[in-house]
Parts: C-alpha cells; sequence; structure tokens
C-alpha cells in the first residue's frame, strides 16, 4: 500500500468503517510508515472529539413536555381520506372475509373487461379472412351503419359499413385499409337476400376486392372467395368511380 | 379514530423490552397509550437529533412532535419487522429539512454547539474539560457545519449519533457505498478545515 491511498481510506480505517482484509493491510502500513501515523494520529484525535459532540443531554423536564404538546396536536389531527383509504387497503384488507370480497369485486371487473376484449375480437370492425383468402361474413354487420342505398344494376339495397372504418374515413379521407362493405340486396327470385361485400385490401388489384356469398344447400354461405376479375366487378366500379 | 387521553405518569418509564410489533398494532387500532410507549422508547433520540440539525431545544421540540405525529400518521406503512428506530430517524431528517427549507436558510450555519441541559452539575472533573477543549469542539462543529450538506448529514450520523453505516444509507435513503464515500470524504474536509485554524491560530 502507498501512502496516497492510505490517506485516502484512512479516514474510514479510523471510524472501523473498512472491511477487515483492507484494515489489516492498513495497520501493517501504519506500523512501517510514521507520516501515515502521525496523520492518522489527527484522524482519530478528530473521531474522539466528534463523539464527544454526542454528549447533549436532554432532561426529562423537556421531553414531558414535548410529550404534553405532541399528545395535544394528536387530539386535534384528524386523517385525511387518502390516508384512511390507505390504511384500510394495507391493514383492514388483509382480512379473510374482506380479502375474499375483494378477489370477487377483482374478478367480476376482470370479467367485465376480459368479456368487452372477447366482444371486439369475436366482431371485428375489419375484414376477417380464412386462410388468407376465404372471406368471413361479418355477423353483426346489421348493427353497423347504412353508408347508402345502392341503385344502380346490378345492385339495389342498403350498404353497410362499421362506425370505425367510417369515422377514420371522416377524419383521413380515405378508408382504412381491411374496410368491409357489404351490400344487402333483396333476390330477385327467392325472395331471400343477397350478399356482397367489397374489402379495401392492398393484395387485390387497385386495392379493392370484391365478394359474393352465395346461397347453399343449408342456406347463405357464411365465406367465399373473392371473384375473379373477369366477373367485371373492377371495371364496373372503376367506370362508376366508386 | 378516537384519540384517548389518558396518559402514563411522567416517572413511569417504559421498559425497553416491548414487544413493538403489538404497540404498532395496538395504536392502529386506536390505542393511545400504546401511541406514547412508542413515543417514550425513541423519544430522546428524536430530540437529539433534532436538536443537532437545528440548533435550539425549542424548534427541536416542535420537531419532535411533528416527526411523531407523521409517524402516528403513517403508521401503518412501518414495516414492523424491520428497525423502527432507522424509520424515524429518518423522518426527523425529512422534518428538519422542511423546518430548515421554511426559515429560507438552506444551510444552517451553528455559531455553538446545541444547547445541552444538564440534570445536575458535573461533580467529578471531566478529564476532558477545560477552555481549550471545549474550543476545539466548537471549531470542530463549526467545521463538521461547513461540509457540504449530503457529506454533514452522513459524518453527523455515523460519528456524532454514532450509527452504522447501514443504518446512515437507510436513514438517508441512500446506498451504502455512497454513504460510506460520503463519509470519507467529510472526515478528510473536517481534518483539512481543523488543519488549515490550527496552522493559523498558531
Amino acid at each position: 500500500m502507498n501512502c496516497n491511498h492510505a490517506k485516502d481510506t484512512l479516514p474510514l480505517y479510523v471510524g472501523g468503517d473498512l472491511d477487515a482484509a483492507d484494515a489489516d493491510q492498513m495497520s501493517a502500513h501504519l506500523q512501517r510508515c510514521a507520516g501515515c501515523r502521525e496523520f492518522y494520529e489527527g484522524l482519530a484525535n478528530q473521531q474522539t472529539l466528534l463523539r464527544s459532540l454526542r454528549q447533549a443531554t436532554i432532561t426529562p423536564a423537556t421531553l414531558a413536555s414535548m410529550r404534553r404538546g405532541l399528545f395535544h396536536r394528536l387530539a386535534d389531527q384528524r386523517l385525511g381520506w387518502w390516508v384512511r383509504l390507505e390504511r384500510f387497503l394495507l391493514i383492514e384488507a388483509r382480512r379473510p372475509r374482506l380479502a375474499v370480497a375483494g378477489a370477487a369485486i377483482a374478478a367480476v371487473v376482470f370479467a367485465t373487461l376480459f368479456a368487452q376484449l372477447w366482444q371486439v375480437t369475436a366482431n371485428p370492425t375489419v375484414a376477417v379472412f380464412e386462410s388468407s383468402d376465404i372471406l368471413r361474413l361479418p355477423a353483426d354487420y346489421r348493427e353497423w351503419m347504412v353508408l347508402g342505398t345502392a341503385s344502380t344494376a346490378p345492385h339495389s339495397g342498403n350498404i353497410y359499413v362499421s362506425p370505425a372504418a367510417y369515422h377514420e374515413y371522416e377524419r383521413r379521407g380515405t378508408f382504412p385499409e381491411g374496410t368491409v362493405m357489404v351490400l344487402e340486396s333483396k333476390a330477385v327470385n327467392n325472395g331471400g337476400i343477397t350478399l356482397e361485400a367489397s374489402v379495401k385490401d392492398r393484395r387485390f388489384n387497385e386495392g379493392w376486392g370484391y365478394f359474393r356469398f352465395d346461397p347453399t344447400a343449408e342456406g347463405l354461405a357464411r365465406k367465399t372467395r373473392a371473384l375473379p376479375e373477369s366477373a367485371g366487378c373492377l371495371a364496373c366500379h372503376r367506370d362508376r368511380g366508386i | 379514530m378516537e384519540l384517548l387521553m389518558t396518559r402514563v405518569p411522567d416517572n413511569e418509564t417504559a421498559p425497553e423490552t416491548l414487544e413493538i410489533e403489538a404497540l404498532v398494532r395496538k395504536t392502529l387500532a386506536g390505542d393511545c397509550r400504546a401511541f406514547e410507549q412508542i413515543v417514550r422508547q425513541f423519544e430522546r433520540r428524536v430530540m437529539t437529533l433534532s436538536n443537532r440539525l437545528l440548533g435550539g431545544m425549542d424548534e427541536a421540540q416542535d420537531a419532535a412532535q411533528e416527526v411523531f405525529l407523521r409517524a402516528f400518521k403513517y403508521l401503518h406503512r412501518l414495516d414492523v419487522r424491520r428497525p423502527v428506530e432507522p424509520w424515524l430517524m429518518r423522518i426527523t431528517v425529512n422534518v428538519c429539512r422542511d423546518i430548515q427549507r421554511k426559515n429560507q436558510r438552506r444551510h444552517y450555519t451553528f455559531c455553538e454547539v446545541p444547547s445541552t441541559e444538564r440534570e445536575t452539575p458535573c461533580s467529578t472533573p471531566d478529564p476532558y474539560s477545560g477552555v481549550a477543549w471545549e474550543q476545539e469542539r466548537q471549531r470542530l462543529w463549526k467545521a463538521l457545519n461547513e461540509l457540504p450538506e449530503k457529506e454533514r448529514m452522513a459524518v453527523l450520523l455515523r460519528d456524532v449519533e454514532g450509527f452504522s453505516t447501514a443504518e446512515v444509507a437507510e436513514i438517508l435513503g441512500s446506498s451504502e457505498g455512497t454513504v460510506r464515500s460520503q463519509i470519507c470524504r467529510g472526515r478528510l474536509r473536517i481534518k483539512v478545515a481543523m488543519d488549515r485554524k490550527t496552522g493559523e491560530q498558531s
């Protein structure tokens, strides 16, 4: 150990704040080095002096007077609502009955949130595809808003769009990717309905895909593939600018 | 919470071995006598530190009252498995800091070693007594109070109050390593100041 290092750590050594190994090294150095010993002795005197400051004594009378004042103030003290709530949560809530009640409330809150989340996932406002190219008919399209009525052949009927997609259109001037528009028309022959959909999807030419949910043996199809471009949907829509 | 104003007579000393956990639980249940026993266990320590930090017995009394009011208010936050004293000391340090701030004195400068009350005059001569010794103490106190705030607190708690480094760290809400280096720098700075003044005097 050199003297510079010794002088840096002597203030710790003198107060017993070095670990055993360092303290042993320091003791050995002090044996050899008169200069550091002198420095150490000065520090040791200073420690004695510092400890002597501890002597301040306080009389029982002063303490009693402090206590009198304290309990006087304590009698006037009202705990704020926040402190009371904190106490309740930290202490009272540890009791089993309250813990059960708390857990029940937490469960209800959690279940509600979960149900809402499930609702949102189960009824998406964007197009949902099976194996990437089979569009699923949005189950709740009738709860969507009516964007307008199609009256030009070959279509006639209401056009539904999800409110979220519409709001996005209002805000930005374009429909967001994944927007589904569902056209519900009365079928000419059997009195039922036919459903068609257009989906904003950049995988299709010019960004829109066209779908028709044809009737099947079990009723209306719930999913379908996109109509080929040869069906003429895109060409007709392009011509009319819609 | 209703506070019971019945108090233990002043001459009755609380046994040191009182189970603090039981006292805390009773206090939280509204038993003011239990809180008084807590106060009695720690009042001397709180008063001494306040007195040293504020340099006056009146201010120390006010501070100690504030410390125990805060302790009472936030008693539910106390972890009873850990020692109570560092927790109270931490409150004391904060209360005294607030008082100093309120007095708009960022760094309190002391002229004298804080007031000492003696119950009985010393009958046996103190080997260290004497004018020179007292002067040395005054100079040391001044040097201590001229330290940067953090070093001053660390040295005061470690050397004057006699807390361990770990306790000082807990009181100041700092790490042991930081406190150790503050103590080291503080002691060294005091020595430099004391040596300089000795040089000036001779």
